[in-house]
């Protein structure tokens, strides 16, 4: 359940406020603000499972279903439960369910791209294959048969071109509630959480409009369907806010906080509130300050792993202010600067990449019964470098993702760490949280270049403008570059089997 | 170097070692994976540790040109440069050079070829190979040795004979360094697939025994027969003293493995195992698996329910890498430490595997194992285990 520990202005609904989520004893408890981890194809980019528990940053993750659409049906669902009960999507990805907290939702909120239009009868979602339409009945059975812990209602969140109509906006808001009402009538109480994303778009009236249809008290044969719930929002245990599709449809003079404090206004403020897509700690520490949000996925964080960035602040800030230049909230490591830079990623970091421990001697993986632990070693594991991790991005070596993302989600733990300090440390008033949160803005310059015409002016946008040149150059992107490599494998399959005379067709 | 002979099998030629170099202490039999960049693909060093991987591969013409060898001796070798705690071997850089360079021209200096950076000739010569080598640091160095392009004709000897001389060169230069007790020079046995030219290479390299502290077998896995490759093998292994080490070079096929082992080798490398399966391709006692192939997507098993590594032990399913494959690069991670796992463990279980390749019958015959002895397993004709190639599915 999730329980709210401190308030630093009692007297609003929007006040900053820490909190703990815990499902059930035996699961992981989820202090707030804090993190969510975001998946593509249901695993961690750049990191193997073993890798994903080295990362203690990363304990709750996020999957959105659609790419497991290009089979039918969906690939997990087949999963048959070995022992028991056990949620089929934690098996199938190999996350142990006392261990990590699993939310799910259909689409992957950070995507953003132009999609036909949802109708009353489905929503449309990406897949490999091409787009798919996925019923409101499919997804209950979808979520009914995977059981995450957490499962996110299906919206109608357009992905057609703005401008909307009114009568667009309507039809949205209302299939959203019609939708969450078959959702938690298809549910039994032991199934998954539900969060429901805020429907609205960028119109105040309608975004409010939601959430007292949620708080309405339903009546006649829709009554008998939720039963014992008297409203909708009685069966709802959080709120979701997509801001790439806000983005898309917001004017220029409309801020985001606006929107989601008109959403959260009419609602009772004891559950939790999670935002998908923040751009960067200026973007969370704004949302945390103004609307009370208490999750974020790092969307953000892993991206900057994606080009090369160590993400390298804290909160509260601990360099001395004062200077003309921003600080930059993390290192371009494919800059030739960090060449010779033989200095750890982060000070004082506990991720795998900064403070590499060994696992126990008798973890290890022997090989024969004579295989003894080596005693030999010279001395304790050191810090990669700023110089390692610059050569194995020049390089084109995985690795370098693998360290980068691990020591990024520790960046972003560690920083809300210190927001949750901040808000309920002792003697923690509002000011004092408003004054660390300016700080920060004045200290470090912000990632905020998709909509600045200068993306010179903060090193991550450099990196991703660096990154895009470096794919250009090499003529290719990361899955055509994929693809490049299935066809090298299946020539060198191919020439193997000649080479070894096997039989020709499909064997096995 | 502190080599222990401990146990020798009773039927073959098969040893068990141990091996303390300057850094870890490695048992032999082993298999090498390779960090051809300073990094296995994908993978950080605590994870190959984990894996119980004790004896890793840098590939010195690699890393000469990235970082470099300034970079390197700033960071102190290669050891801290990359994280890694255990032993290293670096090759000599010859051979990259020779098969990644377009303009090489050995000579008796060394082997001249165009710079990657500016195109001017440069030269690599023995003892510039060991200095390079002396600044990555490895536990064990090798020899530059000629090693030619062909496997046939009048080129094969004096590849041979030239790589003698050089490595007198290398003994020379190493001694003179000051590097002696911390790190190891192996020779190189060449000669092609002559026995006679193989055998006067042995002989010519045993005289230098005192002053190199193991012996590799160069030039082969470069496509010849299998049954010419097991006998060369032999050849060396049954001539090469007890108290050194035997390294066979770039063997890493499944089988060869098997029967490099049982022949008396003790180390192998490859890269086969890591490129296999970035390629999706997952290595079993029964064969390999070509995971991207649409048959695997509904496959909810492990790839190997007995296998030890992290991604069966977690009971990732065949049909979720099936998901990933092609898509996401930790599934490349999946399959790298699982394939590194099974080449390890081939060295030693040898009876676990399920279908023999004729040509393995053969070469263990020759070392008193029938393996259709009071057994019903199938043999393969040719030349080895049956490949999933394609997806006609
Ligand atoms: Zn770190
Ligand atoms: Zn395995």
């Amino acid at each position: 359940m999730f329980s709210l520990t401190s308030t630093i202005d009692s007297s609003s609904i929007f006040s900053p406020r820490t909190a703990e989520l815990l499902l059930r004893t035996g699961k992981p408890k989820i202090s707030t603000p804090g993190i969510l981890t975001c998946t593509s194809r249901g695993i961690v980019p750049h990191l193997s499972n073993d890798n994903v528990k080295r990362t203690r940053a990363i304990r709750w993750v996020h999957v959105s279903f659609e790419s497991f659409l290009e089979h039918s049906p969906p690939i997990p669902t087949l999963l048959q439960p070995q022992h028991g009960d056990k949620p089929r999507l934690n098996s199938f990805l190999g996350l142990d369910e006392n261990d990590y907290l699993l939310s799910m939702s259909l689409r992957d909120p950070s995507d953003g791209r132009e999609m036909p239009a949802n109708t009353n009868t489905y929503v449309t979602a990406n897949c490999i294959r091409g787009v798919r339409r996925v019923t409101p009945h499919d997804w209950q059975e979808y979520v009914r048969s995977l059981k995450p812990d957490i499962a996110f209602s299906l919206s109608d969140i357009p992905f057609t071109p703005p401008s909307y109509s009114q009568k667009r906006i309507t039809k949205s808001i209302e299939r959203s509630a019609l939708w969450l009402q078959g959702l938690l009538g298809a549910l039994s109480a032991s199934s998954p959480m539900l969060f429901v994303q805020m429907a609205g778009g960028a119109s105040i009236p309608a975004r409010k409009a939601f959430s007292d249809s949620l708080l309405e008290v339903v009546h006649g044969k829709d009554a008998d369907a939720i039963h014992p719930m008297k409203s909708l929002d009685e069966g709802v245990a959080g709120y979701v806010f997509d801001l790439v599709p806000l983005r898309l449809a917001l004017a220029p003079d409309e801020s985001i906080c606006t929107l989601l404090q008109a959403s959260l206004r009419p609602l009772p403020r004891t559950k939790p509130r999670l935002v998908t897509s923040a751009c960067g700690p200026h973007e969370m520490l704004r949302l945390i300050r103004d609307v009370g949000v208490d999750l974020f996925d790092t969307q953000w964080a892993q991206r900057a792993a994606d080009v090369g960035v160590a993400l390298d602040f804290g909160f509260p800030v601990a360099i001395a202010g004062g200077q003309q230049q921003l600080h930059d909230l993390g290192y371009n490591l494919y800059d030739d600067k960090y060449r010779r830079d033989f200095t750890s990623l982060g000070i004082g970091c506990t991720c795998p990449s900064c403070s590499p421990y060994s696992i126990p001697a008798d973890e290890i993986i022997r090989h024969s019964s004579i295989d003894a632990p080596s005693t030999t070693l010279a001395g304790a594991h050191q810090p990669y470098t700023k110089a390692y991790l610059h050569h194995l991005l020049h390089t084109h070596e995985m690795s370098a993702h693998t360290l980068l993302v691990m020591h990024n989600m520790t960046v972003m733990e560690r920083f809300f760490e210190g927001v949750r300090d901040v808000i309920g440390g002792a003697g923690g008033s509002k000011d004092d949280f408003v004054m660390h949160v300016s700080k920060f803005i004045e200290t470090y310059a912000e990632d905020d270049s998709e909509s600045n015409s200068n993306p010179e002016g903060n090193v991550l946008a450099a990196a991703r403008k660096a990154w895009r040149e470096v794919e250009l150059l090499r003529g290719k992107g990361r899955l055509s570059r994929e693809a490049e490599k299935t066809n090298q494998a299946n020539e060198m399959l191919v020439k193997e089997m000649d080479e070894k005379g096997a039989e020709g067709g499909v064997l096995d | 170097m502190e080599f222990t002979p401990i146990a020798k099998c009773s039927v073959t030629n098969a040893r068990v070692a141990r091996m303390v170099l300057a850094h870890a202490e490695t048992t032999l039999p082993t298999f090498m994976p390779v960090a051809t960049q300073a990094a296995i693909k994908g993978l950080t060093a605590e994870q190959v540790e984990s894996l119980g991987v004790t004896l890793i591969l840098n590939n010195t013409y690699h890393l000469s040109l990235r970082p470099g060898v300034d970079i390197l001796k700033e960071a102190g070798g290669a050891h801290k440069f990359e994280g890694w705690r255990h032993n290293m071997l670096t090759d000599s850089g010859g051979f990259q050079l020779v098969s990644l360079s377009k303009f090489t021209t050995i000579t008796e200096e060394g082997a001249l070829f165009s710079s990657p950076f500016d195109g001017e000739p440069t030269m690599l010569t023995p003892e510039e190979s060991i200095s390079i080598q002396h600044a990555i640091g490895a536990d064990i160095i090798m020899q530059l040795d000629d090693v030619g392009n062909l496997l046939q004709g009048p080129r094969v000897q004096e590849a041979m004979e030239r790589s003698i001389r050089w490595l007198d060169r290398c003994i020379q230069h190493h001694e003179s360094s000051g590097n002696k007790d911390k790190q190891n020079l192996f020779a190189i046995v060449q000669g092609g697939l002559d026995p006679n030219l193989r055998d006067e290479c042995l002989d010519a390299m045993l005289e230098r025994k005192d002053r190199v502290a193991g012996y590799a077998i160069g030039g082969l896995s470069g496509g010849e027969e299998k049954d010419v490759f097991w006998k060369i093998i032999k050849q060396c292994a049954d001539k090469l003293p007890e108290d050194r080490p035997r390294y066979a070079m770039g063997i890493g096929f499944a089988e060869d493995l098997l029967v490099c082992v049982a022949l008396g080798i003790d180390m192998a490398d490859c890269v086969f195992p890591t490129r296999t399966a970035r390629f999706g391709v997952a290595l079993t006692h029964t064969g390999p698996l070509n995971l991207r192939l649409t048959k695997h997507a509904k496959d909810f098993n492990p790839i190997d329910k007995a296998c030890p590594c992290p991604t069966c032990r977690d009971g990732t399913s065949r049909a979720f890498i099936n998901h990933i494959i092609t898509h996401e690069t930790a599934a490349a991670h999946a399959l790298t430490i699982h394939n590194i796992i099974i080449s390890a463990h081939f060295l030693l279980d040898t009876l676990e595997i399920v279908v023999y390749p004729e040509w393995c019958v053969n070469a263990l015959r020759s070392v008193g194992v029938d393996l259709l002895e009071n057994m019903d397993v199938p043999v393969v004709p040719g030349g080895g285990a049956k490949w999933e190639y394609s997806d006609a599915a």
